[in-house]
Protein backbone atom coordinates (compact mmCIF):
# COMPACT_ATOMS: atom_id res chain seq x y z
CA UNK A 1 0.00 0.00 0.00
CA UNK A 2 1.43 3.42 -0.90
CA UNK A 3 2.72 5.44 2.03
CA UNK A 4 -0.44 6.87 3.65
CA UNK A 5 1.49 9.87 4.95
CA UNK A 6 2.13 11.01 1.37
CA UNK A 7 -1.22 10.35 -0.26
CA UNK A 8 -2.95 13.62 0.56
CA UNK A 9 -0.70 15.55 -1.80
CA UNK A 10 -0.44 15.84 -5.56
CA UNK A 11 2.38 17.10 -7.70
CA UNK A 12 0.79 19.32 -10.33
CA UNK A 13 3.60 21.20 -12.03
CA UNK A 14 7.29 21.65 -12.66
CA UNK A 15 9.46 24.40 -14.06
CA UNK A 16 13.09 24.80 -14.99
CA UNK A 17 14.75 28.14 -15.72
CA UNK A 18 17.04 28.31 -18.73
CA UNK A 19 20.38 26.72 -17.85
CA UNK A 20 23.36 28.98 -18.59
CA UNK A 21 27.12 28.67 -18.18
CA UNK A 22 27.23 31.99 -16.36
CA UNK A 23 24.64 34.36 -15.02
CA UNK A 24 24.24 37.78 -13.49
CA UNK A 25 21.40 36.37 -11.39
CA UNK A 26 22.04 35.17 -7.85
CA UNK A 27 20.86 31.83 -6.52
CA UNK A 28 18.09 33.69 -4.69
CA UNK A 29 16.93 35.44 -7.86
CA UNK A 30 16.93 32.19 -9.82
CA UNK A 31 14.94 30.46 -7.09
CA UNK A 32 12.37 33.25 -6.97
CA UNK A 33 12.00 33.19 -10.74
CA UNK A 34 11.34 29.43 -10.66
CA UNK A 35 8.77 29.74 -7.86
CA UNK A 36 6.81 32.38 -9.75
CA UNK A 37 6.92 30.45 -13.01
CA UNK A 38 5.92 27.09 -11.56
CA UNK A 39 2.92 28.75 -9.92
CA UNK A 40 2.05 30.44 -13.21
CA UNK A 41 2.21 27.06 -15.01
CA UNK A 42 -0.65 25.90 -12.78
CA UNK A 43 -2.64 29.11 -13.12
CA UNK A 44 -1.77 30.13 -9.57
CA UNK A 45 -0.16 33.10 -7.90
CA UNK A 46 2.73 32.72 -5.42
CA UNK A 47 0.58 34.34 -2.74
CA UNK A 48 -1.55 31.20 -2.79
CA UNK A 49 1.43 29.25 -1.43
CA UNK A 50 1.62 28.47 2.26
CA UNK A 51 4.72 26.28 2.12
CA UNK A 52 8.17 26.60 0.60
CA UNK A 53 11.23 24.34 0.49
CA UNK A 54 14.52 25.74 -0.77
CA UNK A 55 17.76 23.92 -1.53
CA UNK A 56 20.86 25.79 -2.61
CA UNK A 57 24.58 25.76 -1.93
CA UNK A 58 24.95 29.49 -2.50
CA UNK A 59 21.81 30.96 -0.98
CA UNK A 60 23.63 32.38 2.05
CA UNK A 61 23.24 34.89 3.56
CA UNK A 62 19.65 34.21 2.51
CA UNK A 63 17.55 31.22 3.50
CA UNK A 64 14.08 29.81 2.98
CA UNK A 65 12.46 32.48 5.14
CA UNK A 66 14.19 35.40 3.46
CA UNK A 67 13.30 33.79 0.15
CA UNK A 68 9.67 34.08 1.24
CA UNK A 69 10.35 37.70 2.18
CA UNK A 70 11.86 38.30 -1.26
CA UNK A 71 8.79 36.76 -2.86
CA UNK A 72 6.38 38.60 -0.60
CA UNK A 73 4.52 35.56 0.71
CA UNK A 74 3.57 34.22 4.14
CA UNK A 75 4.43 30.63 5.02
CA UNK A 76 2.93 28.09 7.41
CA UNK A 77 5.60 25.55 6.51
CA UNK A 78 9.25 26.19 5.58
CA UNK A 79 12.04 23.69 4.89
CA UNK A 80 15.64 24.14 3.81
CA UNK A 81 17.74 21.39 2.28
CA UNK A 82 21.11 20.49 3.74
CA UNK A 83 21.46 17.17 1.93
CA UNK A 84 23.42 18.29 -1.15
CA UNK A 85 22.18 16.55 -4.27
CA UNK A 86 19.63 14.61 -2.24
CA UNK A 87 17.88 17.79 -1.06
CA UNK A 88 15.54 18.17 -4.01
CA UNK A 89 13.97 14.74 -3.75
CA UNK A 90 13.94 14.88 0.04
CA UNK A 91 12.14 18.23 -0.06
CA UNK A 92 9.34 16.84 -2.25
CA UNK A 93 8.78 13.87 0.04
CA UNK A 94 8.73 16.11 3.11
CA UNK A 95 6.35 18.53 1.39
CA UNK A 96 3.96 15.72 0.43
CA UNK A 97 4.00 14.58 4.04
CA UNK A 98 3.35 18.09 5.34
CA UNK A 99 0.41 18.55 2.98
CA UNK A 100 -1.04 15.15 3.88
CA UNK A 101 -0.84 16.06 7.57
CA UNK A 102 -2.57 19.35 6.94
CA UNK A 103 0.43 21.54 7.71
CA UNK A 104 0.16 23.27 4.33
CA UNK A 105 -1.89 22.97 1.17
CA UNK A 106 0.25 24.57 -1.54
CA UNK A 107 4.03 24.10 -1.51
CA UNK A 108 6.79 24.83 -3.99
CA UNK A 109 10.03 22.89 -3.69
CA UNK A 110 12.77 24.81 -5.45
CA UNK A 111 16.50 24.23 -5.89
CA UNK A 112 18.85 26.73 -7.44
CA UNK A 113 22.45 27.79 -7.78
CA UNK A 114 24.44 30.25 -9.78
CA UNK A 115 27.60 28.26 -10.32
CA UNK A 116 30.70 28.57 -12.41
CA UNK A 117 33.66 26.18 -12.39
CA UNK A 118 35.65 28.59 -10.18
CA UNK A 119 32.87 29.23 -7.68
CA UNK A 120 32.26 25.49 -7.48
CA UNK A 121 35.92 24.92 -6.61
CA UNK A 122 35.85 27.70 -4.00
CA UNK A 123 32.80 26.13 -2.36
CA UNK A 124 34.51 22.76 -2.04
CA UNK A 125 37.21 24.24 0.19
CA UNK A 126 34.66 24.85 2.91
CA UNK A 127 31.93 22.36 2.06
CA UNK A 128 32.13 20.72 5.48
CA UNK A 129 34.75 20.24 8.16
CA UNK A 130 35.76 16.74 7.06
CA UNK A 131 36.49 17.92 3.54
CA UNK A 132 38.05 21.21 4.65
CA UNK A 133 40.41 19.70 7.22
CA UNK A 134 41.32 16.31 5.73
CA UNK A 135 40.91 16.51 1.95
CA UNK A 136 41.37 20.12 0.89
CA UNK A 137 44.94 20.25 2.30
CA UNK A 138 45.78 17.83 -0.51
CA UNK A 139 45.39 18.74 -4.17
CA UNK A 140 42.59 16.23 -4.10
CA UNK A 141 40.61 17.10 -7.19
CA UNK A 142 37.34 17.77 -5.41
CA UNK A 143 34.50 15.42 -6.17
CA UNK A 144 36.25 14.36 -9.39
CA UNK A 145 39.15 12.89 -7.43
CA UNK A 146 36.95 11.17 -4.90
CA UNK A 147 34.66 9.54 -7.44
CA UNK A 148 37.71 8.53 -9.46
CA UNK A 149 38.70 6.49 -6.41
CA UNK A 150 35.20 4.99 -6.33
CA UNK A 151 35.30 4.14 -10.03
CA UNK A 152 38.70 2.45 -9.82
CA UNK A 153 37.63 0.46 -6.76
CA UNK A 154 34.42 -0.68 -8.46
CA UNK A 155 36.26 -1.66 -11.63
CA UNK A 156 38.88 -3.55 -9.61
CA UNK A 157 36.30 -5.36 -7.48
CA UNK A 158 33.75 -6.21 -10.17
CA UNK A 159 35.34 -5.79 -13.57
CA UNK A 160 33.20 -2.83 -14.59
CA UNK A 161 34.49 -1.31 -17.82
CA UNK A 162 34.87 2.19 -19.19
CA UNK A 163 32.74 1.12 -22.16
CA UNK A 164 29.85 0.30 -19.85
CA UNK A 165 30.09 3.69 -18.16
CA UNK A 166 30.34 5.35 -21.56
CA UNK A 167 27.14 3.68 -22.69
CA UNK A 168 25.30 5.49 -19.90
CA UNK A 169 26.77 8.88 -20.81
CA UNK A 170 26.01 8.38 -24.50
CA UNK A 171 22.39 7.34 -23.90
CA UNK A 172 21.84 10.46 -21.84
CA UNK A 173 23.47 12.66 -24.48
CA UNK A 174 21.14 11.22 -27.12
CA UNK A 175 18.17 12.24 -24.99
CA UNK A 176 19.69 15.66 -24.33
CA UNK A 177 19.65 16.30 -28.06
CA UNK A 178 15.87 16.63 -27.66
CA UNK A 179 16.08 18.95 -24.66
CA UNK A 180 16.56 22.57 -25.68
CA UNK A 181 17.59 23.45 -22.12
CA UNK A 182 20.51 21.00 -22.05
CA UNK A 183 23.86 22.74 -22.37
CA UNK A 184 25.55 19.77 -24.05
CA UNK A 185 23.52 18.47 -26.98
CA UNK A 186 26.10 17.57 -29.58
CA UNK A 187 26.42 13.83 -30.29
CA UNK A 188 28.82 11.90 -28.06
CA UNK A 189 30.49 8.75 -29.38
CA UNK A 190 32.18 6.02 -27.42
CA UNK A 191 35.53 7.17 -28.82
CA UNK A 192 34.80 10.73 -27.67
CA UNK A 193 34.09 9.37 -24.22
CA UNK A 194 37.05 7.02 -23.97
CA UNK A 195 39.59 9.45 -25.44
CA UNK A 196 38.47 12.59 -23.62
CA UNK A 197 40.85 14.72 -21.57
CA UNK A 198 41.85 13.15 -18.26
CA UNK A 199 40.51 15.01 -15.23
CA UNK A 200 41.31 12.61 -12.40
CA UNK A 201 42.32 9.26 -13.83
CA UNK A 202 40.27 7.12 -14.36
CA UNK A 203 37.68 9.90 -14.66
CA UNK A 204 37.72 11.87 -17.90
CA UNK A 205 35.89 14.93 -19.17
CA UNK A 206 32.59 13.30 -20.12
CA UNK A 207 32.33 11.59 -16.73
CA UNK A 208 32.00 15.04 -15.21
CA UNK A 209 29.10 17.46 -15.00
CA UNK A 210 29.34 21.03 -16.23
CA UNK A 211 28.79 23.50 -13.35
CA UNK A 212 26.18 26.03 -14.46
CA UNK A 213 23.42 28.37 -13.34
CA UNK A 214 19.73 27.59 -13.05
CA UNK A 215 16.78 26.62 -10.90
CA UNK A 216 14.28 23.76 -10.86
CA UNK A 217 10.95 23.80 -9.07
CA UNK A 218 8.05 21.43 -8.38
CA UNK A 219 4.57 22.46 -7.20
CA UNK A 220 2.57 20.30 -4.80
CA UNK A 221 -1.03 20.91 -3.74
CA UNK A 222 -3.48 19.14 -1.50
CA UNK A 223 -5.57 16.68 -3.50
CA UNK A 224 -8.63 18.80 -2.83
CA UNK A 225 -7.07 21.99 -4.14
CA UNK A 226 -5.65 20.22 -7.19
CA UNK A 227 -9.09 18.80 -7.99
CA UNK A 228 -10.72 22.18 -7.46
CA UNK A 229 -8.30 23.73 -9.94
CA UNK A 230 -8.82 20.87 -12.40
CA UNK A 231 -5.13 20.00 -12.55
CA UNK A 232 -3.62 16.68 -13.59
CA UNK A 233 -2.17 14.92 -10.56
CA UNK A 234 0.92 12.90 -9.76
CA UNK A 235 1.18 10.97 -6.49
CA UNK A 236 4.31 10.21 -4.47
CA UNK A 237 3.74 6.51 -3.83
CA UNK A 238 6.73 6.14 -1.53
CA UNK A 239 9.91 7.90 -0.52
CA UNK A 240 13.14 6.89 1.18
CA UNK A 241 16.17 8.57 2.64
CA UNK A 242 19.41 7.55 4.30
CA UNK A 243 22.08 9.86 5.62
CA UNK A 244 25.55 8.72 6.59
CA UNK A 245 24.80 5.10 5.69
CA UNK A 246 27.70 2.84 6.72
CA UNK A 247 29.35 5.50 8.88
CA UNK A 248 32.78 3.89 9.02
CA UNK A 249 33.03 3.05 5.30
CA UNK A 250 34.69 6.12 3.81
CA UNK A 251 35.14 4.78 0.26
CA UNK A 252 31.82 3.09 -0.33
CA UNK A 253 30.61 1.20 -3.38
CA UNK A 254 27.06 1.43 -2.04
CA UNK A 255 24.75 4.38 -1.54
CA UNK A 256 22.11 4.68 1.14
CA UNK A 257 19.61 3.48 -1.45
CA UNK A 258 20.93 -0.03 -0.92
CA UNK A 259 19.43 0.17 2.55
CA UNK A 260 15.98 1.52 1.69
CA UNK A 261 15.27 0.34 -1.88
CA UNK A 262 13.47 -2.84 -0.89
CA UNK A 263 11.15 -0.93 1.43
CA UNK A 264 10.67 1.79 -1.20
CA UNK A 265 9.43 -0.65 -3.85
CA UNK A 266 7.34 -2.67 -1.37
CA UNK A 267 5.62 0.45 -0.07
CA UNK A 268 5.01 1.81 -3.55
CA UNK A 269 3.57 -1.52 -4.60
CA UNK A 270 5.56 -1.64 -7.81
CA UNK A 271 8.50 -3.66 -9.00
CA UNK A 272 11.57 -2.59 -10.94
CA UNK A 273 10.04 -4.08 -14.08
CA UNK A 274 6.96 -1.87 -13.77
CA UNK A 275 8.86 1.42 -13.90
CA UNK A 276 8.51 3.36 -17.13
CA UNK A 277 11.67 5.39 -16.55
CA UNK A 278 14.46 6.19 -14.13
CA UNK A 279 15.74 9.63 -13.25
CA UNK A 280 18.89 8.73 -11.29
CA UNK A 281 21.23 11.28 -9.78
CA UNK A 282 24.10 11.37 -12.24
CA UNK A 283 27.06 13.33 -10.95
CA UNK A 284 29.20 10.58 -12.53
CA UNK A 285 28.31 7.54 -14.65
CA UNK A 286 29.84 5.28 -12.01
CA UNK A 287 27.27 6.56 -9.50
CA UNK A 288 24.44 5.83 -11.93
CA UNK A 289 25.74 2.29 -12.28
CA UNK A 290 26.11 1.87 -8.52
CA UNK A 291 22.54 3.11 -8.02
CA UNK A 292 21.28 0.61 -10.59
CA UNK A 293 22.74 -2.03 -8.29
CA UNK A 294 21.46 -0.41 -5.12
CA UNK A 295 17.91 -0.09 -6.44
CA UNK A 296 17.89 -3.79 -7.28
CA UNK A 297 18.20 -3.80 -11.06
CA UNK A 298 21.30 -5.93 -10.65
CA UNK A 299 23.12 -7.60 -7.80
CA UNK A 300 26.08 -5.73 -6.31
CA UNK A 301 28.85 -5.89 -8.87
CA UNK A 302 26.43 -6.80 -11.65
CA UNK A 303 25.74 -3.25 -12.76
CA UNK A 304 28.10 -3.46 -15.71
CA UNK A 305 26.40 -6.52 -17.11
CA UNK A 306 23.00 -4.92 -16.62
CA UNK A 307 24.17 -1.88 -18.57
CA UNK A 308 25.40 -4.16 -21.37
CA UNK A 309 21.99 -5.77 -21.87
CA UNK A 310 19.76 -2.71 -21.34
CA UNK A 311 18.66 0.02 -23.74
CA UNK A 312 18.45 3.28 -21.77
CA UNK A 313 17.29 5.45 -24.69
CA UNK A 314 13.96 7.24 -25.04
CA UNK A 315 12.56 4.26 -26.93
CA UNK A 316 14.51 1.71 -24.96
CA UNK A 317 13.44 -0.83 -22.37
CA UNK A 318 14.45 1.40 -19.45
CA UNK A 319 14.65 5.09 -20.36
CA UNK A 320 17.21 6.80 -18.12
CA UNK A 321 17.59 10.50 -17.36
CA UNK A 322 15.39 11.38 -20.27
CA UNK A 323 16.29 15.06 -20.40
CA UNK A 324 20.00 14.28 -20.57
CA UNK A 325 20.55 14.45 -16.83
CA UNK A 326 23.24 16.55 -15.24
CA UNK A 327 25.89 14.93 -17.42
CA UNK A 328 24.42 16.63 -20.50
CA UNK A 329 22.10 19.36 -19.20
CA UNK A 330 24.59 20.70 -16.66
CA UNK A 331 24.70 20.80 -12.88
CA UNK A 332 23.25 23.98 -11.45
CA UNK A 333 24.47 23.16 -7.95
CA UNK A 334 21.63 21.97 -5.75
CA UNK A 335 19.28 22.15 -8.73
CA UNK A 336 21.13 19.05 -9.93
CA UNK A 337 19.22 17.23 -7.24
CA UNK A 338 15.90 18.54 -8.58
CA UNK A 339 16.47 18.17 -12.32
CA UNK A 340 15.38 14.53 -12.25
CA UNK A 341 12.17 15.40 -10.40
CA UNK A 342 11.32 18.13 -12.88
CA UNK A 343 11.98 15.79 -15.79
CA UNK A 344 9.88 13.05 -14.17
CA UNK A 345 6.94 15.41 -13.63
CA UNK A 346 7.28 16.71 -17.18
CA UNK A 347 7.19 13.15 -18.54
CA UNK A 348 4.30 12.06 -16.30
CA UNK A 349 2.23 15.10 -17.30
CA UNK A 350 2.93 14.36 -20.97
CA UNK A 351 4.68 17.68 -21.52
CA UNK A 352 8.08 16.47 -22.71
CA UNK A 353 7.44 17.30 -26.37
CA UNK A 354 9.80 15.51 -28.75
CA UNK A 355 11.42 13.51 -25.96
CA UNK A 356 8.05 12.41 -24.53
CA UNK A 357 8.08 8.71 -23.69
CA UNK A 358 5.41 6.53 -25.27
CA UNK A 359 4.52 5.26 -21.82
CA UNK A 360 5.08 7.42 -18.75
CA UNK A 361 2.88 6.33 -15.89
CA UNK A 362 5.29 5.32 -13.11
CA UNK A 363 8.87 6.43 -12.53
CA UNK A 364 11.64 6.54 -9.96
CA UNK A 365 13.65 9.65 -9.09
CA UNK A 366 16.77 9.65 -6.93
CA UNK A 367 19.05 12.20 -5.34
CA UNK A 368 22.52 11.73 -3.92
CA UNK A 369 25.12 14.01 -2.47
CA UNK A 370 26.58 15.98 0.40
CA UNK A 371 30.08 14.67 -0.09
CA UNK A 372 31.81 14.55 3.26
CA UNK A 373 35.03 12.78 4.06
CA UNK A 374 35.20 10.75 0.90
CA UNK A 375 31.68 9.79 -0.06
CA UNK A 376 28.22 11.09 -0.76
CA UNK A 377 26.50 10.99 2.60
CA UNK A 378 22.89 11.49 1.56
CA UNK A 379 20.59 9.40 -0.61
CA UNK A 380 16.93 10.05 -1.32
CA UNK A 381 14.45 8.55 -3.76
CA UNK A 382 10.75 8.53 -4.55
CA UNK A 383 8.44 6.61 -6.83
CA UNK A 384 5.85 8.72 -8.65
CA UNK A 385 2.65 7.66 -10.37
CA UNK A 386 0.39 9.67 -12.67
CA UNK A 387 -3.26 9.54 -11.50
CA UNK B 1 37.62 34.53 17.92
CA UNK B 2 35.52 31.41 17.43
CA UNK B 3 37.38 28.17 16.76
CA UNK B 4 37.24 27.16 13.11
CA UNK B 5 38.65 23.68 13.63
CA UNK B 6 37.81 21.26 16.39
CA UNK B 7 40.06 20.26 19.26
CA UNK B 8 40.69 16.84 17.76
CA UNK B 9 41.86 18.40 14.53
CA UNK B 10 44.22 20.67 16.41
CA UNK B 11 45.76 17.67 18.22
CA UNK B 12 46.24 15.91 14.90
CA UNK B 13 47.87 18.99 13.37
CA UNK B 14 50.11 19.56 16.39
CA UNK B 15 51.43 16.03 16.04
CA UNK B 16 52.11 16.56 12.34
CA UNK B 17 53.97 19.77 13.15
CA UNK B 18 56.08 17.73 15.55
CA UNK B 19 56.91 15.26 12.80
CA UNK B 20 54.53 12.44 13.76
CA UNK B 21 51.33 11.04 12.35
CA UNK B 22 49.19 10.24 15.37
CA UNK B 23 45.72 8.90 14.81
CA UNK B 24 42.79 8.93 17.21
CA UNK B 25 42.30 5.74 19.19
CA UNK B 26 39.23 5.21 21.36
CA UNK B 27 40.27 4.06 24.82
CA UNK B 28 36.81 2.66 25.47
CA UNK B 29 36.55 0.25 22.54
CA UNK B 30 40.25 0.16 21.67
CA UNK B 31 39.60 0.97 18.00
CA UNK B 32 41.22 3.59 15.78
CA UNK B 33 39.19 5.89 13.56
CA UNK B 34 39.65 8.64 11.03
CA UNK B 35 39.03 11.52 10.61
CA UNK B 36 39.78 12.86 14.10
CA UNK B 37 36.84 13.97 16.21
CA UNK B 38 36.18 14.42 19.89
CA UNK B 39 34.28 11.18 20.28
CA UNK B 40 34.48 7.65 18.89
CA UNK B 41 32.07 7.09 15.98
CA UNK B 42 31.79 3.41 16.97
CA UNK B 43 31.00 3.54 20.70
CA UNK B 44 30.61 7.32 21.23
CA UNK B 45 33.20 7.24 23.98
CA UNK B 46 35.07 10.46 24.60
CA UNK B 47 38.34 9.10 26.00
CA UNK B 48 40.45 9.54 22.88
CA UNK B 49 44.19 9.03 22.68
CA UNK B 50 46.36 9.99 19.72
CA UNK B 51 48.81 7.22 18.87
CA UNK B 52 50.92 5.92 15.99
CA UNK B 53 49.01 3.66 13.63
CA UNK B 54 49.36 0.03 14.72
CA UNK B 55 47.77 -1.80 11.81
CA UNK B 56 49.27 -2.13 8.31
CA UNK B 57 47.51 0.00 5.71
CA UNK B 58 46.82 -1.28 2.21
CA UNK B 59 45.93 0.55 -0.99
CA UNK B 60 42.18 0.25 -1.65
CA UNK B 61 42.06 2.60 -4.63
CA UNK B 62 43.94 5.47 -6.19
CA UNK B 63 43.45 8.33 -8.64
CA UNK B 64 45.80 10.53 -10.63
CA UNK B 65 44.45 14.05 -10.29
CA UNK B 66 45.23 16.35 -13.22
CA UNK B 67 42.83 19.12 -12.19
CA UNK B 68 43.41 19.83 -8.51
CA UNK B 69 40.57 21.64 -6.76
CA UNK B 70 41.96 22.92 -3.49
CA UNK B 71 44.19 25.51 -1.91
CA UNK B 72 47.05 23.02 -1.57
CA UNK B 73 50.32 23.77 -3.25
CA UNK B 74 50.84 21.57 -6.27
CA UNK B 75 54.46 20.55 -6.73
CA UNK B 76 53.88 18.60 -9.93
CA UNK B 77 51.05 17.04 -11.85
CA UNK B 78 49.41 14.62 -11.64
CA UNK B 79 48.75 14.44 -7.91
CA UNK B 80 48.28 10.93 -6.60
CA UNK B 81 45.36 10.42 -4.21
CA UNK B 82 45.13 7.12 -2.39
CA UNK B 83 42.38 5.51 -0.38
CA UNK B 84 44.00 3.19 2.14
CA UNK B 85 42.43 0.71 4.49
CA UNK B 86 43.30 -1.61 7.34
CA UNK B 87 41.13 -3.97 9.34
CA UNK B 88 39.67 -1.12 11.41
CA UNK B 89 40.54 2.05 9.58
CA UNK B 90 40.04 3.79 6.26
CA UNK B 91 41.54 7.09 5.17
CA UNK B 92 42.59 9.21 2.23
CA UNK B 93 45.94 10.86 1.68
CA UNK B 94 48.22 12.01 -1.05
CA UNK B 95 50.60 9.33 -2.27
CA UNK B 96 54.32 9.94 -2.65
CA UNK B 97 56.91 7.78 -4.38
CA UNK B 98 54.87 6.33 -7.23
CA UNK B 99 54.62 7.43 -10.86
CA UNK B 100 52.16 6.80 -13.67
CA UNK B 101 54.67 4.34 -15.09
CA UNK B 102 55.00 2.66 -11.72
CA UNK B 103 51.58 3.11 -10.13
CA UNK B 104 50.31 1.77 -6.82
CA UNK B 105 48.94 -1.75 -6.79
CA UNK B 106 45.62 -2.26 -5.10
CA UNK B 107 46.33 -4.29 -2.00
CA UNK B 108 49.95 -3.25 -1.56
CA UNK B 109 51.08 -2.14 1.89
CA UNK B 110 51.71 1.55 2.54
CA UNK B 111 53.06 3.70 5.36
CA UNK B 112 51.58 6.92 6.66
CA UNK B 113 54.25 9.58 7.17
CA UNK B 114 54.63 13.35 7.43
CA UNK B 115 55.47 15.60 4.51
CA UNK B 116 56.48 19.24 4.74
CA UNK B 117 54.70 21.64 2.39
CA UNK B 118 56.87 24.74 2.51
CA UNK B 119 54.75 27.56 3.87
CA UNK B 120 51.75 25.27 4.35
CA UNK B 121 51.10 23.16 7.41
CA UNK B 122 52.63 19.67 7.13
CA UNK B 123 50.35 16.91 5.86
CA UNK B 124 50.18 13.16 6.20
CA UNK B 125 51.15 11.26 3.06
CA UNK B 126 51.19 7.61 2.07
CA UNK B 127 54.42 6.04 0.89
CA UNK B 128 55.44 2.61 -0.26
CA UNK B 129 56.04 0.22 2.58
CA UNK B 130 59.60 -1.01 2.95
Amino acid sequence: MPDPYLQGASIVGAYETPYTRDSNATSLELAVKAVIEVCRSAGMSPDQLDGLAVSSFQLAPDNVVTTAEHLGITLKWAWQGAHGGASGVASIVHAAEAITLGRAQAVVCVASDSFTVSSHVAMLEHFNSGMRDYLAPYAFGGANGLFALVERAHRHAYGTTREQLGKLAIAQRQSAAKNANALLRQPLTIDDYLDARVIADPIRLFDCVLPCCGADAVLLLSNELAAKLGLSRITVLAGGQRHNFLPLEVLSLRTGAADFAEDLFRTAGVTQDELDFLQLYDDYPIMVLIQLEDFGFAEKGGGGGFVDRTDFGLEGTLPLNTGGGQLSAGQAGAAGGMIGAVEAVTQLLGLAAERQLKRAKVGLVSGFGMVGYGKGLSSAAMILRRQ
Amino acid sequence: MAALSGQAHRRFQEALAGGSVLLPLCLSCDQPFFYPRQHCPRCFGDRISFEPIREPLRVRSFAWVWRPQSRAKVVSLPVLMIAATSDHLSLFAEGSGWSEADPPVIGENVNLTVAERGDDAPVAVLRRSG
